[in-house]
């Protein structure tokens, strides 16, 4: 490989090296394609042709290559965003965010190559921000954000998604059950489906749809086959709020055990299976945010012959 | 391990010089495990620890401490080669035999034995062994013993569990974890100690601390997804047997370590790409393996489109977790998903009976039948075709879709689809009579509910048959075997559990007392509906009955006042229909005349109400045509008339759209009685035939129309004076009753026109027979209107047949008649006709049986049925029935009964009296009193005084009865030629001679 010594050629990359006594450097297995060495760089810049790097971390010497002489540059996985993807993976979004954040911004450097976790950390800024319900810090993210270097289907197809949560922060609701009907029948992983059925319902709900926001919410329910699984919760929870309000299960309520009462009756029905949803949530659901007190009195509300 | 072996290899080789054998076997061992010969190398160091350190204290002696080392490699190869029991022995005799001291060292092993002993004695499973040999490593061992610590922590965690000591365990395992980028724990190393931890903690009913120990680190726990998912399958099991042992909660936490495949395959896919050619390399905690990576993708490609793709078996779980926690819903959406994007599913017979299963559940009629037609569709030999046939019928049924259950059970029961005695028959066998009933099949659904009590009196649906059976039989209008039908269902469960049916069954019973006149039993049986089952709709209509009741005795009042209630108790439960329903029989009652109450504050009322049914009750209702009817008189005394006139033509109109339009005969009945009062019968002959709104297809309406005409001109012909007339008037009926049989085919006539045309041609034609198409199609109808008037029809054209087949016919039809028909002149008519019919067949005790029941007064001797408009034709016919069985006493009793009872009634008086003078006369009995003649002279007296009687009509008698009239003159005559014979005259002579 020929290191590319002439400075005039690369301006940008040289300013910024010396402009910093100690450089954030970002870890890369580099393969060259003329069957020299394979070594590991640290990068300290980068554009879309080229790298500049140290082959000892702590060596003021850098090589600048161009990137078309690398048969493979493959990021390996800095500390920092290792902590935030645990960070991420424990529910921490907030202390997530932060981190994907600061480096982010520390590798952007790097934005332009493939298999980057500058890209990573900020598409998992992203969702930091979805799980919260930032959707207004999603929504101006999103403007600064370039999917190019996204390097998985999934990823690719979480900005397409991304449309459905803008059309929920703007209360666009029959947008969203437009966009979210279209796309409920597509194949998706599960934690994107669940997305999908979860807006749908939400539509439903807001546009004063209760039946059929109660299909799309226990479909929703049920996309996600793990613990936790915020939209899961969240689904639960809108269902009983739904449940709840009904007319039917609220006469049911008060005819319970009564001389009124009605066994079998559509009231009577769906209030059991308030009961049941609210225990389900009460027993495995509850860990992130415990059953609401408004729906506590739910609890109740089962036949004896049930489990 | 290679370094150190390597170093140790120049220690041996340079102290052993004089032992030129030992050194040989010590270089040649370790060149063999450098060479991953372990075998090899094993039997190498073996001979060496054999030859040179049998007696260890000599070896120390000669060789010092490093003599260990051989017996560290030994234990080495044993480690390499699974031979953990020689190993921990080699390690432990490095460890006790060959220890360093101050003044005397040289085995650089002596406690790193001690690691190796805890791992020979884990690979052995003596944990405890491990865990102690590791913590006298801890407490010995020196900065310089190197040691993976990563590893280390993950083995001593792992021990732990094994020994039972979880908290212990995952003391050490959170610690691996919190040091992996200090110790180097590698994933797959945290991995395997997490699954020990889950597999001992599912065994020993840990869940709680698994829970926790999830939950506190499962941040770290969750790799990216092109690592994680090689542990998929085993946290897939993990969760299975947690679900088995109902440990949920578990079952959820553990699916959260496997990722979607889909991210799996994108992750591992990018990886691919960006690693390049790079056949492998290690990335932090990972190690990315080029080919194994392409596998993989190739492995979960293949899993993703195959049978039993992670995503399934998930899905699975989710349904049965959901339903098992109650909550079906979440079962039905899971199973749904199921079906719609895993229709491959190895499973799928199952999750499609589950989606049956659970829509039938939820109530989901419409997909019950779907996924269950499509369930036998695709498995039709499944285990499960039974339990789905079961519950689409059962689920259709019970949610009132009657046609589909028709159509299904119908198919599976005249195909003889089922096996008898089975759950699915007696199911399917209740599902169709019921479904007959339910729909008002009434003559269809008998035989079914009869054969489900007979073939299944245990059956879960008894009690459901039994009812149907028993209201079937009532809407059947058998009158008296529904009542005792009813009767007995009510005893049966009169202390049963459920008790859904009692206030039909008593509602049911209510109405057969009713029609039978039984006012008394009536009302108990109704004010017991209403005490006891107050808020059910049987009881609101019961009032409705109750007030008919009331009604038919004159109590006006009392009807109104049950009228009112149950209006009002109708209207508090939203039950438009019977509010209706009071409406109308309140409008009936107080625009009649039944009622003393005056005409200007009665009609008000009754305007009051018709308003409020037009208003609110109207739309559906089955008593538009009857109410429109009914308001009439109000309307017309409240200056409403018109508006009363024209609801009932538009009424007319809309009824005419409609194929089974109850109540538009009465309709247009009363719209024929209205319109006359301003317009001639010919007027109304042009309207009728260019009826606003009624079009050529409105067939039955416009039959309906033209029957209303035939009855104006009836009228006319009957009532009408004049001849012209009449014959005009009967002309233009021929014609118009010819129109109805040539353009009208007879399914498209309603029941009443139906009758209505047999009766003309039975009667007014010399073609009865022809009438019997009419009769038959009315009566093979599910409605039941006009029935009897059918059946009456009919059996009175058999009934003059002279076909014993026939008669048996019509014996059968006027025997239904009689028993049920709530009509007396139909009844006795019946029953007139069946002794005409047993006398023609020759049944002469029989005839007697019921000629005597006919006529009967007397309560002593039976029921007494007060008819009398046949006594005179059932007293001769008992009288002729009485000679032909050569009783001549009974016979010459009756006959002279019948023909001095209605000797005004020539057509039966003449005959009777000729076969009472002719038996008389053969008798032949001489007098044994004075007072009394003999029966010869008495023949002729009794002709005497008849012809004298009624000959006077003689000039007004048919041509038939004056034959008939004339045949007693002659006979009278003749008898009077008799010598022996006493003329009125000479009698008359004697009587003058011989006055008393």
């Amino acid at each position: 490989m020929k290191t590319l010594l002439f400075t005039t050629l690369i301006p940008v990359l040289a300013v910024s090296a010396i402009a910093q006594d100690e450089p954030f450097m970002v870890r890369a297995a580099l393969v060259p394609k003329d069957g020299g060495r394979n070594s590991v760089g640290f990068i300290i810049n980068a554009n879309n042709a080229q790298i500049e790097y140290r082959t000892i971390a702590n060596s003021p010497t850098t090589t600048v290559s161009a990137i078309k002489d690398f048969e493979t540059i493959y990021f390996l996985e800095p500390a920092e965003y290792a902590v935030a993807l645990e960070l991420y993976n424990a529910g921490k979004y907030d202390e997530a965010k932060l981190k994907f954040a600061k480096y982010k911004e520390q590798s952007k450097f790097v934005a332009k190559i493939p298999g980057n976790h500058h890209t990573l950390s900020a598409f998992y800024e992203l969702e930091c921000m979805r799980k919260m319900g930032d959707l207004k810090g999603l929504s101006e993210a999103l403007q600064g954000f370039d999917k190019e270097g996204l390097t998985r289907e999934h990823h690719i197809r979480q900005m397409d998604l991304y449309v459905l949560w803008d059309a929920v922060k703007a209360e666009s609701w029959d947008r969203v059950l437009a966009v979210s009907t279209e796309r409920e029948t597509q194949k998706m992983p599960d934690y994107q489906i669940v997305q999908v059925l979860y807006c749908k319902g939400l539509a439903l709900q807001k546009l004063n749809r209760p039946e059929e926001a109660i299909v799309a919410y226990n479909a929703a329910i049920t996309a996600d086959a793990k613990i936790p699984a915020d939209l899961v919760s969240k689904s639960a929870l809108n269902l009983l709020d739904i449940y709840i309000k009904d007319e039917e299960v609220k006469t049911a309520m008060a005819d319970w055990k009564s001389e009124r009462e009605k066994k079998g009756s559509p009231g009577y029905n769906r209030l059991l299976e308030a009961g049941a949803l609210a225990r389900f949530y009460d027993k495995f659901l509850s860990t992130s945010k415990a059953l609401p007190v408004e729906y506590k009195k739910l609890l109740d509300f089962q036949v004896k012959e049930e489990k | 391990m290679k370094k150190l072996i390597l170093t140790a290899t120049l220690l041996i080789t340079s102290c052993l010089l004089p032992a030129q054998e030992l050194a040989a076997l010590v270089d040649d061992g370790l060149k063999a495990m450098n060479e991953n010969k372990w075998e090899q190398a094993l039997a190498l160091n073996a001979q060496a620890v054999e030859k040179y350190g049998a007696d260890s204290k000599k070896a120390l002696e000669k060789y010092g401490p490093q003599f260990g080392m051989i017996w560290f490699r030994k234990g080495i190869c044993e480690l390499q080669l699974k031979k953990f029991d020689d190993a921990m022995k080699s390690f432990e005799t490095t460890y006790t035999e060959f220890p360093n001291a101050k003044e005397r060292d040289g085995n650089p092993f002596d406690k790193m034995s001690l690691l190796k002993w805890g791992e020979a004695a884990m690979g052995a499973e003596q944990y405890q062994v491990a865990i102690d040999q590791w913590k006298k490593f801890l407490t010995e061992r020196t900065a310089k013993d190197k040691y993976p610590q990563g590893s280390f922590y993950v083995n001593i965690a792992i021990c732990h569990y094994k020994t039972g000591e979880i908290a212990k365990g995952s003391e050490f395992l959170e610690t691996a974890i919190k040091n992996k980028a200090t110790f180097g724990t590698t994933n797959t190393a945290i991995m395997s100690g997490f699954q020990v931890f889950v597999e001992v903690a599912l065994q020993q009913e840990s869940e709680q601390a698994l829970i926790d120990f999830i939950e506190k680190n499962r941040g770290s726990l969750i790799m990216e997804p092109f690592e994680m998912q090689r542990f998929a399958k085993v946290f897939m099991k993990f969760a299975g047997d947690a679900i088995k042992t109902e440990k949920l909660k578990s079952a959820l936490l553990l699916y959260q370590f496997v990722p979607s495949t889909q991210v799996a395959i994108d992750d591992l896919t990018a990886r691919v790409k960006n690693l390049g050619k790079v056949p492998s390399m290690n990335d932090g905690a990972a190690r990315l393996n080029l080919a194994q990576m392409e596998n993989d993708i190739s492995v979960l490609k293949a899993e993703l489109s195959g049978t039993k793709s992670a995503e399934m078996i998930k899905l699975m779980a989710t349904a049965y977790i959901y339903e098992s926690q109650g909550y079906v819903p979440g079962a039905y959406a899971a199973y749904q998903m199921l079906e719609r994007d895993h229709s491959k599913s190895e499973k799928r017979e199952d999750n499609l009976f589950h989606l049956t299963r659970t829509g039938a559940i939820l109530g989901k009629m419409d997909e019950v039948q779907k996924h269950g037609e499509n369930f036998l569709k695709l498995y039709p030999d499944s285990k499960f075709k039974p339990e789905i046939m079961k519950l689409i019928l059962s689920s259709l049924f019970f949610n009132g879709d009657y046609d589909t259950c028709i159509q299904i059970a119908s198919d599976l029961i005249r195909n003889e689809k089922l096996a008898v005695n089975t759950p699915e028959h007696d199911l399917a066998l209740f599902v169709l009579g019921g479904s007959y009933f339910y729909t008002g099949q009434y003559d269809l659904a008998t035989p079914f509910i009869e054969q489900h009590i007979k073939a299944y009196p245990k059956s879960q649906f008894i009690m459901h048959s039994e009812f149907y059976e028993a209201s079937n039989t009532y809407r059947l209008q058998t009158w008296k075997k529904a009542g005792i039908l009813l009767d007995a269902f009510l005893e049966k469960y009169k202390d049963s559990a459920d008790k859904s049916y009692i206030p039909l069954a008593l509602l049911d019973r209510a109405n057969i007392h009713y029609t039978e006149d039984q006012s008394d039993e009536t009302v108990a049986k109704i004010d017991r509906l209403v005490k006891e089952y107050g808020e059910t709709n049987s009881a609101i209509q019961a009032l409705n009955l109750k007030g008919n009741v009331h009604e038919s005795k004159g109590d006006l009042d009392e009807a109104i006042a049950a009228y009112q209630l149950s209006l009002e108790k109708a209207e508090a439960t939203s039950n438009s229909d019977i509010a209706g329903e009071s409406l109308f029989y309140l409008v009936a009652l107080l625009s009649s005349d039944k009622s003393d109450e005056d005409p200007s504050t009665r009609f008000p009322k009754a305007v009051v109400f018709a308003d409020k049914y037009w208003e609110k009750y109207a739309t559906g209702s089955p008593y538009r045509a009857q109410l429109a009817v009914a308001q009439m008189p109000a309307m017309d005394a409240v200056g409403r008339g018109d508006e009363a006139l024209k609801r009932l033509q538009g009424l007319i109109s809309e009824m005419a759209k409609q194929a089974e339009a109850y109540g538009l005969e009465g309709a247009i009945n009363s719209y024929t009685e209205a319109y006359l009062k301003k317009h001639s019968a010919e007027e109304l002959k042009e309207h009728y035939y260019n009826f606003p709104d009624v079009e050529v297809q409105d067939k039955v309406a416009r039959a309906l129309l033209r029957i209303a005409v035939i009855g104006v001109f009836e009228g006319i012909m009957s009532k009408s004076k004049d001849e012209g007339e009449k014959r005009n008037s009967k002309a233009m009926i021929q014609v118009l009753f010819q129109n109805l049989k040539t353009e009208f085919n007879v399914k498209e006539l309603s029941n009443f026109i139906l009758v209505k045309l047999g009766d003309y041609l039975r009667v007014n034609t010399s073609a009865p027979l022809e009438a019997l198409p009419y009769y038959n199609e009315a009566l093979s109808r599910q409605d039941q209107a006009y029935r009897f008037a059918a059946l009456l029809g009919r059996a009175d054209v058999y009934g003059n047949s002279s076909q014993a087949a026939d008669l048996a016919k019509a014996i059968e039809d006027f025997e239904r008649i009689f028993a049920d028909s709530d009509d007396k002149v139909q009844r006795e008519f019946a029953l007139y006709r069946i002794i005409q019919v047993l006398m023609a067949k020759g049944e002469h005790e029989e005839v007697s049986k019921r000629a005597n029941q006919y006529l009967n007064r007397d309560a002593n001797d039976g029921a007494v049925l007060g008819f009398t408009k046949f006594a005179p034709e059932v007293g001769y016919m008992l009288a002729q029935n009485f000679e032909k069985r050569n009783m001549t006493d009974d016979a010459i009793s009756m006959y002279v009964k019948v023909w001095s009872t209605h000797m005004g009634n020539i057509k039966i008086s003449a005959p009777a009296i000729y076969s009472w003078m002719e038996l008389s006369w053969k008798r032949n009995k001489p007098s044994t009193d004075p007072n009394v003649p003999g029966d010869r002279q008495g023949a002729y007296q009794g002709g005497h005084r008849f012809i004298e009687l009624t000959g006077r009509f003689k000039d007004k008698l048919t041509p038939e009865e004056r034959a008939l009239w004339e045949k007693v003159e002659q006979l009278t005559a003749k008898y009077v030629a008799d010598p022996d014979v006493k003329s009125m005259e000479e009698l008359a002579k004697e009587r003058a001679e011989n006055p008393r």
